[in-house]
């Protein structure tokens, strides 16, 4: 029934007959699905390769199954996908004592033939199953054969290499075929016993692994052989994987140390290291040991989504966001965002950039992210700093200005702007020429220019535009900035208000050169409560002193202004400086060469608030000339009251001398009035005559006085002979005029230049007196006047033999009104003028005279030919004056 | 009332004349004596105290402004003058001075009871007989 042409050829088998029909029926039915041993067959080729690869299911009768477990081709039994085998009881006795192998499926016969579908169709997919295993086999085969990792198989009891891939072989240097069948000992001679031993303990499992050096050639290779034992049916094998670690060693060790670099480079960063995908669910997480979240391992985050490990919702949005953008334009970016831990903010900057496979498309991205907590709080640090400087310098309350490296102002305090009024961008626009007075810009450019080329500090005073519209004063200070690299940045500066310092400044240099320049000494004196030491002396001082300004610092104050010591002056000073008292006084000083010279002084306390110190003022000043003109004023005052007294006198006199001849007239008058006799009354109108003619003498006299000290001196020359011939004429008259002998010699030999009027009445008053005081008693009354001129002087002699004057009368001769004898007729102004008028022309008067004997006048007058007119209009002048 | 003596001291011959005759003329005394200068006057008063003592004035004219001794001269020498003449002799003065000053003076001395100025006239005198 089971035909066979080639492989579908059916075999029935012995027990053919016990087949039922209807699993013949099946049989026939699903013969596609089945082979049928035959045990000629079997018999005649055992198992060939043909047969097993047979992907159907075996039937085979007990017999057919015994040839083959019989000839010990159990193993080849094994490599049968399926077996189907059918027993009767007999047969099924013997089959139970048996060892089958798996794949055997027994069949009691009779087979119903349900159960013949289910074997069947067990059958079959064991056979699927088996020839999915073959399939299996030869990939796992085809692995083993050409895996790059050297792997042989080894029986332990032969010692012989059963199996081996080409890569074994090409260690060994051999072909493959060669090492199959070879024995493992003679490929390692030199360590056959150490082979063995090593092999004893694998079969005893006592170790997997082993080392052995082989020798190729001159080479040696070290082999490290990493041993699994497998059973194949019942046989014990040995598998080796054999490693040449002669290269191995050295790249082992490289990588070693690279993979040591690489952790050694991760932990030592600070940084947070972990990958995402595209969803932003975590991959990858590493995180360096020192981390401040240590809860947050790894473990917390690979696998989760980055909503779902604690970010808040806009970090994790935000970094889904920037991935997909990471992503799409692939191209790295930074985040920054702050994190809530511990209490504390946390700082992050995270790095994410794409992260690809190996055919270069971005699956996810890479986070590198790093604390920067630290950083952000410096940063904020520093930024509060900078705040609180840039408010330090604004609300600073000095000017502050600050000019970049093109030397434009850039920055101005609050100070600036509240003085300039401006805005700060009105005044970072305002040039320095319109913040600066006119007259100061030249100055404040050229010291900026060169300060910036110098880089060097400068220092100015000039005038600011002020809010106000008027220029004030300030001083400006700027000095060279560099910025934190150490680079030039410009110069800042302050500038400070000295407006009123300046006026102050120019108020007290008008009172310095004012105390300087003034005409009277100033002193400024310390008050040490001792030795009152000069602290300052003006120009004058020195001018007074003759003590230098420099030589008067510092030394006493009494000896400064020359006081002589032990004085009542000088204690009187020390005293007042003393009692903190002023003083004022004049003093007098002689300074070396008997030069004496007089001072006025004051001093005066200083009031002083500022200092402790105590000081004095003192104002010195030469009195010396006022002095002079004092003594000379109080000289002509006495002058002057001693003419004022002669004056009265003479008005005195004079009104009395010239009363008395009027009384006397009266007098007479009185008489007349009653006298009947006219001879009584002639002797009366000749005595009236007489007085009046006297009274008239009197007033020539006090005219010719007046004209002499009143009017100027005019020179002529002089004619004394005439003068006197003159004199006699007008006095021709008198009484006993004619009883005198006259005797007149004149030598004029030379001009004579005086005053004509004022000898004129020298001679009237002189031939006067001496008619009018002669002694006509004496036989020969006689009267002598000679004049010797010559250019220097003229001398007059006039004497008589006369009455004379009595010696105690003769130095009051000269003085006005005063007569000596009740004898005398005259006025009593004679004499008085004649000297008077020799003084106004220089001259002199020597009087010599005895009583009862006689009168001798000598008068010297100069001859103003021969005068210097200078000398003379001086001399004049001073006659005058006085 | 007629005085027996009257000394008349005065330099001017003219004023000597007038006082005499106004003296005569108005019947004041018996003789009229006259002395041109204090020095002379103050010799005869002196001469008279002590030889004639009768011939002591009652009354003396004394004239101010005089050569050598002036009236106060003569009245600072008439202190010298025994007590007699000081007890009888009443001295005017008669001047032409109008200086205050030397009414003043005058008028301070113990003799002087009286002070004219000249002219000397016939009722000035008549005044004086009722002193």
């Amino acid at each position: 029934m089971i035909s066979d042409s080639k492989s579908t050829k059916f075999y029935l088998t012995a027990h053919e007959k016990n087949i039922c029909p209807e699993v013949k029926k099946f049989l026939i039915e699903n013969k596609n699905q089945i082979s049928v041993i035959d045990k000629n067959k079997l018999s005649e080729n055992g198992f060939s390769e043909h047969l097993r690869s047979e992907s159907k299911p075996w039937l085979m009768d007990f017999q057919s199954f015994g040839h083959l477990y019989q000839n010990g081709s159990a193993a080849h039994l094994q490599q049968l996908p399926s077996v189907l085998l059918l027993l009767n009881e007999k047969e099924a006795d013997v089959a139970a004592k048996l060892d089958l192998p798996a794949n055997v499926t027994l069949l009691h016969m009779p087979v119903k033939k349900g159960m013949l579908k289910l074997t069947l169709q067990h059958s079959l997919k064991q056979v699927e199953k088996r020839k999915r295993s073959h399939i299996d086999e030869e990939f796992y085969r085809s692995l083993f054969l050409n895996s790059l990792q050297p792997k042989i198989v080894l029986d332990p009891e032969s010692f012989k290499i059963i199996d081996s891939n080409n890569s074994a072989a090409k260690i060994y240097k051999l072909k493959t075929e060669e090492l199959i069948g070879s024995s493992l000992d003679k490929l390692h001679p030199d360590e056959h016993e150490n082979l063995h031993e090593e092999i004893k303990k694998i079969v005893a499992k006592e170790n997997s692994y082993f080392k052995l050096n082989y020798r190729r050639n001159n080479k040696i290779l070290e082999l490290e052989y990493f041993v699994n034992q497998i059973k194949v049916g019942n046989k014990q094998l040995i598998y080796f994987n054999i490693h040449d670690i002669t290269k191995k060693e050295k790249a082992d060790q490289l990588f070693h140390e690279q993979h040591e670099m690489l952790r050694s480079t991760l932990e030592s960063i600070d940084d947070l290291f972990f990958t995402l995908n595209k969803d932003g669910d975590f991959i990858e997480y590493y995180q360096p040991s020192d981390q401040v979240n240590l809860a947050l391992t790894s473990d917390v985050f690979v696998g989760k989504n980055i909503y779902d490990v604690g970010f808040p919702l806009d970090v994790a949005k935000k970094y889904l966001q920037t991935i997909e953008r990471v992503i799409e334009e692939d191209k790295s970016e930074q985040i920054d965002y702050v994190l809530e831990a511990f209490g504390s903010q946390l700082w992050y900057s995270a790095r994410i950039s794409p992260r690809k496979n190996a055919l270069g498309v971005a699956e996810g991205v890479t986070v590198l992210c790093r604390d920067i907590t630290r950083q952000k709080r410096t940063e904020e640090t520093l930024k509060r700093a900078r705040d609180f400087y840039l408010t330090l310098l604004s609300d600073f309350p000095s000017m502050i200005w600050k000019t970049n490296t093109s030397k434009r102002a850039d920055y101005f305090n609050k100070t600036w702007l509240e003085f300039t009024g401006n805005d700060i961008d009105t005044e970072l626009q305002t040039d320095w020429v319109e913040k600066l007075h006119m007259a100061d810009v030249g100055v404040f450019l050229s010291t900026l220019l060169q300060a910036y080329s110098k880089k060097e500090s400068f220092q100015l005073e000039h005038r600011l535009i002020h809010k106000s519209g008027e220029y004030r004063w300030v001083i400006n200070a700027g000095r060279p900035m560099y910025n934190l690299e150490g680079k030039f940045a410009g110069f800042i500066g302050t500038c400070y208000d000295i407006t009123e310092r300046r006026k102050a400044e120019e108020t007290l240099k008008l009172q310095k050169s004012a105390i300087e320049s003034a005409l009277e000494g100033i002193l400024i004196v310390q008050d040490d409560g001792e030795n009152y030491p000069v602290i300052y002396a003006n120009k004058e001082v020195s001018n007074i002193t003759g003590i230098s300004e420099m030589d008067s610092i510092g030394k006493n104050f009494i000896s400064v202004i020359g006081c002589p010591l032990k004085t009542e002056t000088s204690r009187n000073i020390i005293s007042a400086l003393e009692n903190k008292k002023s003083f004022k006084g004049e003093i007098e000083c002689s300074n070396g060469c008997n030069k004496k010279s007089w001072r006025l002084l004051y001093v005066a306390p200083v009031k002083n608030s500022i200092s402790s110190e105590n000081h004095f003022v003192a104002v010195l000043s030469d009195i010396t000339e006022t002095k002079a003109v004092e003594n000379t004023l109080r000289e002509r005052n006495k002058q002057l009251q001693k003419t004022n007294e002669e004056l009265d006198r003479f008005v005195y006199s004079t009104s009395h001398e010239l009363r008395s001849p009027l009384m006397s007239i009266l007098g007479l008058v009185n008489l007349l009035e009653t006298e009947q006799n006219s001879d009584e009354r002639d002797y009366y109108l000749n005595m009236i005559t007489e007085t009046i003619s006297r009274l008239d003498k009197i007033i020539h006299d006090i005219i010719d006085y007046s004209r002499n000290s009143r009017s100027d001196i005019v020179y002529e020359n002089i004619d004394f002979k005439g003068f006197i011939d003159r004199a006699m004429e007008n006095h021709a008259y008198m009484e006993k005029f004619d009883k005198i002998r006259f005797d007149i010699d004149v030598k004029n030999g030379v001009s004579f230049l005086s005053d004509k009027k004022r000898i004129e009445i020298m001679f009237n008053n002189f031939i006067s007196n001496c008619i009018r005081y002669h002694n006509f008693d004496k036989d020969d009354p006689w009267v002598r006047i000679q004049v010797k001129t010559s250019s220097v002087n003229a001398v007059i002699t006039i004497s008589d033999n006369g009455s004379g004057i009595h010696e105690k009368h003769i130095p009051k001769v000269y003085e006005m009104f005063y007569r000596a004898t009740d004898r005398s007729t005259g006025s009593g102004i004679g004499l008085y003028i004649v000297k008077e008028i020799i003084e106004k022309l220089n001259g002199k008067i020597k009087i010599q005279s005895e009583l009862n004997r006689g009168t001798t006048f000598v008068i010297e007058l100069p001859n103003f030919s021969q005068k210097e007119p200078k000398l003379f209009m001086m001399n004049s002048v001073d006659a005058e004056n006085f | 009332m007629i005085l027996e003596n009257i000394l008349l001291i005065d330099d001017s011959d003219i004023d000597n004349l007038v006082n005499r005759k106004v003296v005569e003329n108005a019947g004041l005394s018996k003789t009229i004596t006259i002395e041109k200068s204090a020095e002379s006057a103050i010799r005869y008063l002196h001469d008279i105290a002590q030889n004639d003592t009768g011939q002591i004035p009652d009354l003396i004219f004394l004239d101010i402004r005089m050569p050598e001794i002036d009236g106060f001269g003569f009245l600072e020498l008439f202190e010298e003058l025994p007590e007699i003449v000081h007890k009888k002799t009443k001295i005017v003065m008669l001047s032409s001075s109008v200086d205050a000053e030397d009414h003043k003076k005058a008028m301070a001395n113990r003799f002087v009871v009286h002070y004219l100025n000249k002219p000397l006239k016939k009722e000035s005198v008549q005044k004086l007989t009722q002193l």
